[in-house]
């Protein structure tokens, strides 16, 4: 009798195994692939530096911090109007990235890490609000709550965002690239971002991580990284380098 | 005290003490920097204010609870189960700062509180509270003093006459002696009143003198006015009551309850007719089309693919968790309206396609139309009301044979508007009267047509569930007899009526319906008709072309592909085919064709053009010649019509194929020149038909593989953020949170408080406790002292004894 119960044991098991993987399969693997954020599956990895995402209490209600906005009140607080109060940039970065095809495909994950030092994990299956406001108003939540769930309300809603704890390398996959990009190395270090991606950043089914700077001046300090390269002779905005880093690696990878 | 103070020092740290001290002398108040306590910011927001951003004096406020215990919880301590002692419970009375004015201030506000309680007292300003002056009342002193009231009309009206003349002031100059004498303040008032009320008195009397005279004066210029003619002008009382309200009152009370609908132009009338046909030709035509898979299914699944710059339209929910308001059956209801509607929708198309025919016999009735109305009583019991309208067949009948004119005069009796509307009762009989009148009547096509017609326009005003049965109904009786007589002979003659009744069928419902209620069961018991049809003799092809005219004119909008007309093509056709020349032969059962060579000419014709009618009685005789091209002529046509309706079938290529030879053999053998022209002629059209649809077909091609994609969710967040966990929660709810977070804080720091209370007095019984040991120890050894001092005098007593 033993062991024909543990045989059906073991049948039930795997039932359970296949069966969802059968009904959908497509979702679920992606899903899986999604949800192994530590593991080495080949992806990009994409760290916001420096962001500009901070809240800001004006009357009754919380804001994000914008220059446009609150130009009095960084007057008032000793803020440098111009440059530390941009988070238009990151919103700009957010859209280039989720809305690319390597997202869609599964092969993207993004951090975001802000000039304060808090690091933000973007699930790939976050839909970032289209306008400035919206986006806003989600980050003041987030940065408040620490954790964004999305609107299905099956199990309470998928965490799309979460504050996690620093320092972000500890979320890296273990032994991959990581790259940061800078204007400053131009001089230097200057590549063809689809040659280098092609040939530079290991083997084809490695992870990279690509850091780059979600700020209005300035530079990126981090000691993490393995190489830090410039990908234009010109300054690019950041949304526009995510870009260029995201398309390179979708002719990496085929993602059409 | 301050030995007291020194004595506790062991137990608290140093710096307390200093800053005690200090705050006791009134020093400017500075804070050690080593003293504060600052919490780490966690969640740095600009803009907050926050109270502990100071950082927090623990020691200050450490030593400050102590003072307070010691003025308070420590004299209780003394006092406590002391019989013997006194507490001042006075107000003001234990603080040595207040001066006595002070005090008395504070005793009266207690007092005044305590007299009226609530909230509403704190902004009462004492009105009616009776303010007294060394115990005398202050407002009875001043009525003594009160000058009389001067009325304002007085000053006014006389100036000159005022009291306010010299003599008031100084006393005068001009004045007599006796005047100046000194008066009281009495008798002053006295004199004062008595003028005042002279001098009213006065004004009294001139005033009635004034109303007197001109009431006079109006009398007597009425009398005049009345003699000379003057008209009375309307009094103008109600103007002058009328105020902006009465005005806007009166302008309601004449406004024009109604305003009449714009009438409209006849290019209105037209340009909306032309858009209502429009939009039903629309429907039609959607309506045509197989209801796609995806609608069927996309009830239940929700929108697959999110356009990427769509906005999230929940965001103005708030919060996203509440569930959007869905209509789910609206898309049943949709369906419904569509069928219950589709009769009469279809009935305009009809219309405009048949009004050609119509229109001619309409202008013939309308001339007609002169008739009186028929006053007949019938014994009718549910529609008695409404004798106009016949019940029965038979009364119909019977009326017609009286009046020819008698549908034409029913019709405008329904339409008549000044005449009570019939209710769709009575017309739904009287639509079925007509059905019955229609299916028992003898062939004529004049009187069909106007029959139809006034079914069509019946079917307008009442299309309902009856209508629907009934005709139905009819359907069904037709389909039980002609199986019936499928069973009894496998083949079947088909009846005109049955051709008619279609006919009428296609005229009232629409035919190109992919589904519908009516046409589509009567399609199957046309198509079941066709496929069993009896071809034994000329005669009896004649039906099967007029049921064949009847598909074409079905599927001339839809070009549904009907394979039984084709089958029954063929045998036709076959029958055209002399046997021993025809290469392709197949063989049918005999019962359904008789003669094989039922339709082979026998010798050349010219071509007529006379056309097959379904009122035609006339015999058709098997041996005729004539008549065999007749029907072969017809069959022709009509196979021509239908290639030219299938042109664009993928498939045609095949469907044609068998006819090509048997058409090749009629047109080789055939002895009437026509007919082989004609032949060769489709011949011709089925090559070209080939060669366009061979052409033009392509290959079946596998579907594209979708791309995996990860599905992207809304965030749920709020419109804006306020700090607050939860603001949707309702007000009750949420007050009822806010008050049990405060007791439960209430109850922590009144813990607090009282351990340390407990602490305090502790300290201080142990205090307590050691000063009395000290003192008795320090007694016991006085004593012992003393004690043995004596002992040592007793006993240097003792020596020097």
């Amino acid at each position: 009798m033993p062991p024909t119960k543990k045989r059906a044991r073991q049948d039930e098991a795997e039932d359970d195994n296949n069966n969802p993987g059968e009904e959908f399969q497509t979702d679920e693997r992606l899903v899986n692939k999604i949800k192994k954020t530590k593991s080495s599956d080949k992806r990009l990895i994409v760290v916001l530096e420096q962001a500009n995402l901070e809240t800001i209490k004006v009357g009754k209600v919380y804001e994000l911090l914008n220059c446009d906005r609150h130009k009095n009140h960084l007057l008032k607080y000793k803020r440098d109007p111009n440059s530390n109060a941009r988070p238009d940039i990151t919103h700009q970065c957010l859209l280039a990235l989720l809305d690319s095809p390597l997202n869609r495909a599964g092969l993207l994950q993004v951090y975001i890490h802000t000039h304060k030092g808090i690091l933000i994990e973007v699930n790939p299956q976050t839909r970032i609000p289209r306008t400035f406001d919206r986006f806003a108003g989600l980050m003041v939540q987030l940065l408040h709550k620490l954790s964004i769930r999305s609107q299905d309300t099956v199990k309470g809603g998928i965490k799309l965002l979460k504050v996690i704890k620093n320092p972000i390398t500890d979320h890296f996959p273990v032994g991959c690239k990581k790259i940061s990009t800078s204007f400053g190395a131009t001089p230097t270090r200057l590549v063809k971002i689809r040659d280098y991606v092609q040939n530079e950043c290991g083997d084809i089914d490695q992870p990279v991580v690509f850091v780059i700077g979600a700020m209005a001046k300035g530079s990126v300090n981090i000691d993490y990284n393995e190489d830090t390269v410039s990908i234009s002779s010109y300054p690019l905005s950041a949304a526009l380098t995510c870009a260029k880093v995201c398309s390179a690696f979708e002719e990496k990878w085929d993602v059409l | 005290m301050m030995k007291k103070a020194g004595k506790s020092k062991k137990r608290r740290p140093f710096a307390a003490d200093k800053h005690n001290f200090k705050s006791r002398v009134e020093t400017v108040n500075k804070t050690n920097p080593f003293d504060l306590h600052v919490n780490r910011l966690k969640h740095d927001v600009l803009g907050k204010r926050r109270n502990y951003e100071k950082g927090g004096q623990p020691l200050k406020a450490r030593s400050r609870g102590i003072e307070k215990r010691k003025r308070t919880l420590l004299k209780e301590l003394n006092s406590v189960f002391k019989k013997s002692t006194f507490i001042d419970h006075r107000l003001g009375e234990n603080d040595p700062t207040l001066t006595a004015d002070e005090r008395l201030m504070q005793r009266l506000i207690a007092e005044r509180s305590k007299a009226r309680p609530g909230r509403e007292s704190r902004y009462n300003l004492n009105d009616e509270e009776d303010l007294t002056h060394y115990g005398q009342s202050l407002s009875k002193s001043d009525e003594l003093n009160q000058k009389p009231v001067i009325d304002e009309y007085d000053d006014d009206d006389e100036p000159g006459k005022g009291r306010l003349n010299s003599e008031h002031f100084f006393g005068g100059f001009n004045s007599t002696g006796e005047q100046r004498k000194p008066q009281t303040k009495q008798e002053w008032i006295e004199s004062m009143i008595k003028s005042t009320k002279l001098d009213k008195y006065e004004r009294q009397r001139e005033n009635e003198k004034i109303f007197d005279m001109t009431t006079t004066l109006d009398e007597q210029w009425k009398a005049l006015s009345k003699l000379v003619g003057v008209r009375e002008k309307p009094t103008k009382d109600n103007k002058e009551t009328s105020d902006d309200y009465d005005k806007l009152v009166n302008s309601l009370r004449f406004e024009a309850k109604t305003t009449g609908a714009p009438i409209k132009s006849v290019e209105e009338r037209e340009k909306e007719a032309a858009e209502r046909l429009k939009a039903l030709q629309v429907e039609e035509n959607e309506r045509m089309e197989r209801p796609a898979l995806k609608s069927i299914l996309s009830k239940n699944r929700s929108q697959t693919h999110a356009s990427v710059e769509e906005l999230d339209e929940s965001y103005y929910i708030m919060d996203g968790t509440k569930k959007r308001v869905t209509f789910n059956d609206e898309d049943e209801d949709g369906k419904n309206g569509i069928e219950a509607t589709n009769g009469t929708e279809e009935i305009a198309e009809n219309e405009e396609d048949n009004s050609e025919e119509v229109h001619n016999e309409d202008q013939e009735n309308d001339e007609e139309e002169n008739g009186d109305e028929p006053e007949e009583i019938t014994n009718g019991d549910l529609l008695a009301e409404f004798d106009e309208i016949p019940a029965t067949v038979d009364i119909l009948e019977d009326r017609l044979s009286k009046d020819k004119n008698t549908l034409n005069v029913i019709w405008k009796r329904i339409n008549d508007k000044r005449l009570p509307p019939i209710p769709k009762k009575v017309l739904t009989n009287y639509f079925d009267v007509l059905l019955d009148y229609y299916t028992s009547i003898a062939p004529n096509q004049i009187l069909y047509n106007r029959i139809s017609k006034n079914l069509l326009e019946l079917l307008q005003s009442v299309n309902n569930d009856e209508t629907k049965t009934n005709i139905l109904n009819r359907l069904k009786q037709y389909h039980v007899h002609l199986s019936e007589e499928i069973e009894n002979a496998k083949f079947a003659q088909v009846d005109v009526s049955l051709i008619v009744f279609l006919k009428l069928v296609a005229y009232l419902y629409p035919t190109s319906d992919f589904r519908h209620p009516i046409t589509t069961p009567a399609m199957t018991l046309l198509v079941q008709a066709i496929q069993h049809i009896s071809l034994n003799s000329l005669s009896s092809c004649r039906p099967a072309l007029h049921l064949i005219d009847l598909v074409k004119l079905w599927i001339a909008k839809s070009h549904r592909y009907v394979p039984e007309v084709m089958v029954l093509f063929l045998k036709l056709l076959q029958l055209a085919c002399p046997v021993d020349k025809s290469k392709h032969f197949i063989s049918y059962p005999a019962k359904q064709i008789g003669n094989s060579q039922l339709l082979v000419l026998n010798k050349n014709l010219k071509s007529e053009s006379t056309k097959l009618t379904v009122f035609d009685t006339t015999d058709l005789d098997d041996d005729n010649d004539e008549h065999r091209a007749l029907i072969l002529r017809t069959c022709l046509n009509h196979f021509m019509d239908f290639l030219n309706v299938y042109q664009s079938l993928s498939a045609i290529v095949e469907i044609v194929q068998p006819f090509k030879t048997l058409l090749q053999t009629l047109a080789e053998t055939s002895k009437c020149r026509s007919i082989s022209e004609q032949s060769r002629e489709i011949l011709q059209l089925i090559d070209t038909i080939q060669t366009t649809c061979l052409s033009n077909r392509k290959h079946i091609e596998l579907c594209k593989e979708q791309t995996k994609m990860i599905r992207l969710y809304e965030p749920r967040f709020g419109l804006v953020y306020e700090g607050k966990k939860n603001s949707r929660l309702p007000k009750e709810y949420a007050e009822r949170l806010k008050l049990r977070k405060k007791y439960k804080r209430e109850v922590k720091s009144t813990t607090r408080e009282i351990i340390r209370d407990n602490e305090f007095i502790a300290r201080e019984e142990l205090r307590q406790q050691m000063e009395k040991d000290t003192q008795r120890k320090r007694k016991v050894k006085d004593i012992l002292s003393e004690l043995s001092m004596q002992e040592g005098e007793y006993r240097k007593l003792q020596k020097t004894k």
